[in-house]
């Protein structure tokens, strides 16, 4: 019994031994097989318990580094898995020996398995090219799936070449500006790294010219005798267009005449509507574009047509836009000489220095030029010394002219002119005398120390007889009467007044007499 | 006018003929003999052209028993009487030369003793400089207002001086002027020394020949058809001799500001005008003839002129002038004849076309009557450098006719003009009829009126086939009415207008205008506010266009001058009544003045003020306004010396 028990124990021990010698990698797998390029692969190693704790070296062998499992120390199963993503492989498919490899902790050998490893399917994903457009830039991206990146594009020999002007870039790119309309089925390579493997797709790529219109609807009037011109305008097209007189779709105005660039110019000779038509031909290649416009022209006399402003000059007394005045100088005005075309309201107003001054309304009737003046009251204002800029602005008829500016420097130096006015008095304007002496009086609320008094013939700016007097009247004395007027005649007189110093401060309007 | 004058004169007066007529004169018995020439005295070349003129007549004199002339002038009212004769001091200088100063003493029973003496004026050299200088500081102003400069500084010189020696008078009249501030300046101004304008003039004259040259800023006149009133920098001569004229000038094409843009002698025949022009006179002066040729360029726009067309123009004209005077000024005939070649734009590929113009004229006057008429024909292609007023292609007739009477004055006048002068057929004709009156009413010297009335009526004829025939008359109606007191101004003036459109487009158009414009005007204190009100109507759409302006305009001084204070303002108010624009736009400048020393060292003029400017705009439809202010301080001064 004791030999039986005895041989138990043995068998126990050796069972035990032998049990421990046992745990080793029980079961490896590699999935999918066949796996393809790019694709995740996963190998499954097993162990049946370990005495102590141990690693498994997974070696998927394209050359990567192996993948290390670690196991516990435990006496159940223990699973580990190890993921792998091939790459390009050097041909279309390879084999590849799998290896799990179980360190010294572990008993039992190596495991291996063959896995077949594919490249993926390639597809060129973009259906349609949008359509390109001559002269005008065009790009679009062509996409592809399934290959093994990088990827390259290139045109194929099956096809159509690239519209010209358009270049394909091994991104799959294509770009550039077309310059012929044309329509052309391309065949589009794409080359992958796996392999590589080449795709080919047929696309249909479009080439057209942009639409080309008639932008210019209407035409301004023109005038009788005077210039014309106007530039026919296209939108779309293939430049340059070039513009026709369409054949049996009227005339233009006589004296009119059409450029190729569109330009309509000349001088009208005759006035009335006249309708046409205009072709314009765009430079679309292969086939030109030809786009087709009624229009018309009016033409006006220099009568008939609107009010316009054709010429505007602004001087003051010395017949220059520029003047010199005295600090407080009263009554400073200006004058706007206009000429016009047409008739009608002319609105607008005087600004100095940007500021409004007065309004101007006025009713304009062709056939003469007209001036108009700043006004009395205000006078252009003078006590700010410095440069200061007037001008007349034109509202309407709208303008967008340039309006002269005229200008008047104010000096420092006070003003002598008496802003009092100094008016005639006896005898009354337009009074009818006796041929006798005659006292002429006049009136002032001014300073004025002294007074000079002139007569005139009507039309003439050279007096017949003058005389400074200290008082504001005068006795025509009777020597002078009989010398210098003459009974029946009118005459005109006028006095004008000084301070001490002999500075000119006041004129008065001139009156008018007529010696019976 | 002295010349005219001493002719005049000396027609009447021939010699000395005192110590003849005289007896019983006012205080018994003063012969001309007796009467002294103290100053200057007889033959005595002044050095001044203000010489004090004084004569001792040995017993008392005024200006009931004395007339005194100097160069034909009557100064009697402005002498200076003493205890036994007078002095008199001139008001104005006395050109060099000869003077004449004649005297007539009246006695009692009406006899008068006549003396004449002579003396004469020679001023070699005579100045006159006016310095003037502003320097303006912001204090203050908005923030947006950036076109109004921090800083700015003008100065101007102005001098005009002449030298005499001899029969020789040389003239020059300049602006020298200095500008300088914190922003830039608008064209044509530039910042620094500038010589804005100019004028040198040289004289030689002996007895009746005149020979005078000018350089600088001018401004020419020649005839209604040829030049007129260009006004452009270059140089002019002028040679009188007795009846016989002859002129001529070269000037730049363009207006010019500034001797920085040519100083109008560089002579350069593509960018002049230039002209001559002789005449002569008849028949002591009743009869002129005259000759004119003017060729040159032009350019359309310069500084101070707009035009439509632009570029270059070239050009000549030639006129022929006569001018007959008949009846003693009763009837006066003109007639002007032309012919032009005229290319209105250089550049184009088109020529010049000649064409002609002329006008007949009658004008005279008969006590208070007065009249003129006019027949004008100008060619559809007359043009003339220098002469951009002209309207071509235009024929009528005008006539005129006024009265003037004490209390009432009536000037009425018709026209007929029309245009197509060649009737081409493939254009209408244009007929425009204008009948204009205006009556004055004098009867209230303080409260003169008046109404004014115009018709003008074009209406076309000749008009092709499938031409549009165009009439549009116009009505003006105006009335005036002003109260005269004292310094005291009440005007006002009420204007109403229709165009009546008759063609197919039927745009008529109203316009009516009232106004109160009281002015008060007197030696410390001027202020003249005006009320405005405008209506303009667009018939077609019956929508009115409204302008209210008011402005002011006060300006005075205190304590003798040593403060003065200005203020202008204006508010405009302006809206539609279709409600498309409502706007109110205020501005106002004022501005207050310490003129701390005045003629300090005999010439200097300095003050400080203050100056604000306020505008606001206010755009009620868009409802935006905006406002803006800017506070100066401002330091001026002016100087001036004469010699």
């Amino acid at each position: 019994m004791k030999r039986i028990l005895s041989i138990l124990g043995l068998f126990l021990v050796l069972l035990s031994v032998s049990s421990v010698a046992k745990a080793e990698i029980e079961g490896f797998t590699v999935l999918p097989s066949p796996a393809t390029a790019g694709q995740l692969v996963t190998a499954t190693v097993t162990v049946d318990g370990a005495l102590t704790p141990s690693t498994v070296s997974v070696d998927f062998g394209d050359g990567s580094a192996p993948s290390i499992l670690a196991f516990a120390a435990v006496t159940t199963d223990q699973i580990r898995t190890a993921t792998h993503i091939y790459t390009s492989p050097p041909a279309f498919a390879a084999s590849y020996l799998v290896q799990a490899t179980p360190d010294t902790s572990l008993g039992g050998s190596m495991w291996e398995a063959t896995l077949v490893v594919n490249c993926p399917t390639q597809v060129i994903t973009t259906a349609a090219l949008p359509p390109a457009t001559v002269g005008q830039f065009y790009s679009a991206q062509l996409l592809s799936s399934g290959g093994v990146f990088p990827v390259s594009w290139s045109v194929g020999a099956d096809g159509d070449p690239l519209p010209t002007g358009l270049t394909l870039s091994p991104t799959g790119l294509i770009s550039g500006t077309p310059t012929q309309a044309i329509s052309a089925n391309v065949s589009f390579e794409v080359t992958d790294s796996c392999g590589p493997t080449t795709t080919v797709k047929l696309l249909a790529l479009s080439v057209s010219c942009p639409a080309l219109n008639v932008a210019t609807s209407a035409l301004p009037a023109g005038i009788v005798g005077q210039p014309y011109s106007a530039q026919l305008l296209s939108s779309g097209g293939v430049a340059p267009v070039t513009w026709a007189l369409e054949d049996g779709a009227g005339f233009l105005p006589n004296g009119l005449m059409i450029t190729p660039t569109g330009l309509i110019m000349g001088t009208p000779t005759t006035y009335g509507l006249s309708v046409f038509a205009v072709n314009a031909e765009d430079s679309c290649n292969p086939v030109a574009q030809i786009e087709e416009k009624d229009l018309s022209i009016n033409i006006d006399t220099p009568v008939t047509t609107e009010l316009t402003i054709t010429r505007m000059q602004l001087s003051f007394d010395n017949g220059r836009a520029e003047t010199t005045v005295s600090r407080n100088q009263p009554g400073l005005r200006v004058v706007a000489d206009l000429r016009f075309d047409g008739s009608g309201l002319l609105r607008g107003y005087w600004e100095v220095d940007g500021r409004f001054l007065a309004p101007v309304n006025q009713h304009l009737i062709y056939g003469k030029s007209i001036r108009l003046t700043s006004p009395a009251v205000p006078f252009l204002p003078t006590f700010v010394e410095g440069t200061h800029r007037v001008r007349l602005v034109i509202t309407d008829p709208e303008n967008e002219i340039p309006f002269p500016a005229a200008l008047y420097y104010v000096t420092a130096e006070e003003a002598t002119a008496d802003l009092a006015p100094l008016r005639t008095a006896e005898p009354r304007n337009h009074a009818e005398l006796p041929f006798a002496p005659v006292t002429f009086n006049w009136e002032t609320a001014g300073s004025a120390t002294t007074y000079l008094v002139e007569f005139f013939i009507i039309d003439s700016e050279k007096p017949i007889a003058a005389a400074f007097t200290k008082g504001t009247a005068y006795d025509l004395p009777e020597t002078i009467l009989t010398d210098s007027f003459s009974a029946g005649k009118a005459y005109r007189w006028w006095v004008k007044s000084f301070d001490a110093d002999g500075n000119l401060m006041g004129v008065s309007e001139l009156s008018h007499f007529v010696f019976e | 006018m002295s010349g005219e004058l001493s002719r005049n004169w000396g027609r009447v007066v021939v010699l000395f003929v005192g110590g003849l007529i005289l007896s019983g004169l006012v205080a018994g018995t003063v012969s001309a003999a007796g009467i002294a020439f103290v100053s200057p005295g007889e033959g005595v070349e002044a050095t001044t052209s203000k010489p004090p003129v004084a004569c001792d007549v040995g017993v008392p004199v005024s200006n009931q028993n004395l007339l005194v002339m100097l160069d034909g002038i009557d100064v009697t009212g402005a002498l200076d009487f003493t205890s036994t004769g007078f002095s008199y001091k001139p008001i104005q200088p006395l050109p060099n030369g000869p003077h004449q100063l004649y005297l007539v003493i009246y006695a009692a029973d009406g006899s008068a003793a006549e003396q004449i003496f002579s003396f004469s004026t020679l001023t070699k050299i005579s100045s006159n400089t006016q310095i003037s200088a502003v320097y303006e500081q912001v204090l203050d102003k908005s923030d947006h207002l950036h076109q109004v400069p921090h800083r700015n500084v003008a100065a101007n010189l102005g001098n005009t001086t002449t030298f005499t020696q001899g029969n020789w008078q040389m003239g020059m009249t300049t602006n020298l002027r200095w500008l300088d501030r914190s922003t830039s300046i608008y064209a044509p101004e530039k910042k620094g020394m500038d010589l804005v304008n100019y004028l040198i003039s040289g004289q030689y004259q002996k007895d009746d020949l005149t020979l005078q040259i000018n350089a600088g800023d001018l401004q020419i006149q020649e005839t209604q058809n040829t030049v007129m009133g260009l006004a452009r920098r270059g140089v002019q001569t002028r040679f009188n001799y007795k009846g016989l004229s002859l002129d001529g000038f070269v000037v730049d094409s363009e207006q010019l500001f500034g001797i920085q843009e040519g100083s109008g002698l560089e002579f350069d025949s593509s960018k002049n005008i230039k002209g001559v022009s002789g005449g002569f006179s008849l028949l002591d002066n009743s009869l002129k003839l005259r000759a004119i040729y003017v060729t040159g360029v032009e350019e359309s726009n310069s500084f101070g002129i707009y035009d439509a067309d632009s570029g270059e123009r070239e050009g000549d004209v030639l006129g022929f002038l006569l001018q007959y005077q008949l009846l003693d000024g009763k009837l006066n005939l003109e007639g002007e004849y032309d012919r032009s070649d005229f290319d209105g734009n250089t550049a184009d590929e088109f020529s010049g076309e000649k064409d002609k113009a002329w006008t007949l004229r009658a004008n005279g006057y008969a006590g208070s009557y007065s009249y003129q008429a006019v027949y004008e024909y100008t060619g559809p292609d007359y043009e003339v450098i220098g002469n951009p007023g002209l309207q071509r292609d235009r024929e009528g007739f005008t006539l005129m006719g006024g009265v003037q009477k004490t209390n009432h004055a009536l000037n009425v006048s018709a026209s007929r003009y029309e245009d197509n002068v060649e009737e081409d057929s493939r254009l209408p004709q244009m007929e425009t009829s204008t009948l204009s009156a205006d009556y004055s009413f004098n009867r209230f010297p303080t409260l003169p009126m008046g109404l004014s009335f115009q018709k003008t009526i074009m209406d076309s004829t000749m008009v092709p086939e499938g031409g549009l025939s165009y009439r549009i008359d116009t009505s003006m109606y105006g009335a005036r009415v002003n109260y005269l007191k004292g310094p005291w101004n009440f005007g006002f003036n009420a204007n109403y207008s229709l165009q009546d459109d008759k063609t197919e487009s039927d745009y008529d158009t109203t316009n009516q205008t009232y106004s109160f414009i009281p002015t008060y005007y007197a030696e410390t204190l001027s202020f003249s506010p005006n009320l405005m009100f405008n209506r303009s109507t667009d018939e077609t759409t019956d929508v009115d266009t409204d302008t209210l302006t008011a402005t002011l305009d006060l300006r005075g001084n205190l304590l003798n001058g040593v403060v003065s204070y200005e203020l202008a303002g204006t508010f405009n108010r302006m809206e539609t009544s279709n409600d498309t624009m409502e706007m109110d736009m205020y501005s106002a400048n004022a501005q207050v003045a310490y003129h701390f020393l005045q003629e300090w060292a005999g010439f200097l003029n300095p003050s400080v003020g203050i100056r604000g400017l306020y505008n606001r705009t206010d755009d009620k439809v868009s409802d935006r306004d905006d406002d803006e202010f800017a506070l100066f301080l401002v330091l001026s001064s002016s100087m001036g010396f004469a010699f």
